[in-house]
């Protein structure tokens, strides 16, 4: 492996984040190469180095100011949301259940109208409007061909 | 994390117990300042807090928690960098992360060899203080928090190659700061 390549590698190297088999080369590497092994070692050192710097312990108020804080939030937030479930969610879903109702009932006279189905059978065929009356079983009218022949065979009774 | 989601305020008491100095520290690393860095750390126990039912039991918890975190952290900074600064300064795109070039600080003087324990503390502080926030970030999850680069990628949400650049960067910037400091083989 060349300098350059275990050079950029020797931070990853250092955290043993490579496959053993890079992991090998670069022992290798480092056995015979002066330049990179000093190179390493300095690269260790300073990583060593950040050790001095300690953590900080947290604050002895720390959990008693947090609850402090979910305390307030409650205390400031609580009115907001009576005024957000009663006043705005109850209306709104009611709003939105009248028309998702009422549009269903429209759609539905699009897709399945109340119209009869006539024959199409054109022997048949005394026009739409009369069709309807005998479909319908309503009264003759009286210019239609069955309201001539009920009144006839009437007149016919009438002359016995 | 579950019982608290249950209504378990013990529980979260707990969970607040263990992983207060853990993100307390990350802050602090980060920021350098300290009633900064509780500040953040009780914003990041009040996510904790508000976001319990939607907590998701497949994920670790130390990673969720991490995660948000180093988000707040993250967004702090460029929160304050964005009002401190009108810079000319871009971000850089390398290797799927994003790097915010620093300005050589003026003050910056250039330590003695022979420096006390307290001396070297502060050098340290600043060294990591001057590292562009990714890969300062990067090195207080790896070298403080003792999390493997995959752990890394997945808090930072980049690739694991992207956390091998910046910490590769971040070890040569640092070596070049704290050489005079580190002993000669």
């Amino acid at each position: 492996m060349r300098c350059k390549k275990v050079k950029e590698k020797l931070p990853a190297f250092l955290d043993n984040e490579l496959d053993r088999e890079k992991t090998s080369e670069i022992k290798q590497h480092l056995a015979k190469c002066s330049g990179c092994n000093q190179e390493f070692k300095m690269l260790a050192r300073t990583w060593e180095t950040l050790e001095v710097w300690k953590k900080i312990e947290p604050s002895e108020n720390f959990e008693a100011r947090f609850w402090q804080r979910v305390r307030e939030r409650e205390l400031r937030h609580p009115l907001f949301q009576r005024l957000l479930t009663k006043i705005i969610l109850v209306p709104t879903t009611t709003i939105i259940l009248v028309i998702g109702l009422l549009g269903g009932i429209y759609l539905g006279n699009i897709v399945y109208p109340k119209e009869t189905k006539v024959s199409t059978d054109e022997s048949l065929s005394l026009g739409k409007e009369n069709f309807f009356y005998l479909d319908n079983f309503e009264d003759f009218p009286p210019e239609s061909v069955g309201g001539v022949y009920i009144v006839l065979t009437s007149q016919k009774n009438d002359f016995r | 994390m579950l019982e608290f989601a249950k209504g378990n305020t013990s529980a979260f008491e707990q969970i607040m117990k263990k992983y207060k100095g853990v993100v307390i520290n990350i802050a602090y690393r980060f920021i350098q300042n300290r009633d900064e860095a509780e500040d953040i750390a009780q914003e990041v126990f009040l996510r904790v807090y508000d976001s319990a039912k939607r907590y998701n039991p497949k994920a670790k918890f130390s990673t969720w928690i991490h995660k948000i975190t180093t988000n707040i952290c993250l967004n702090r900074l460029r929160a304050k960098k964005y009002l401190q600064t009108i810079s000319l300064d871009k971000p850089i795109s390398a290797a799927g992360s994003e790097i915010i070039p620093e300005l050589p600080d003026p003050t910056y003087v250039h330590p003695s060899v022979n420096s006390d324990k307290k001396e070297l503390n502060k050098l340290v502080k600043d060294a990591i203080g001057s590292l562009p926030i990714n890969q300062r970030m990067a090195v207080i999850l790896q070298k403080y928090e003792g999390l493997s680069y995959l752990e890394i990628s997945e808090i930072m949400r980049c690739s694991t190659s992207a956390v091998d650049s910046l910490l590769q960067r971040a070890k040569q910037n640092l070596k070049s700061k704290l050489a005079p400091h580190v002993k000669k083989i």
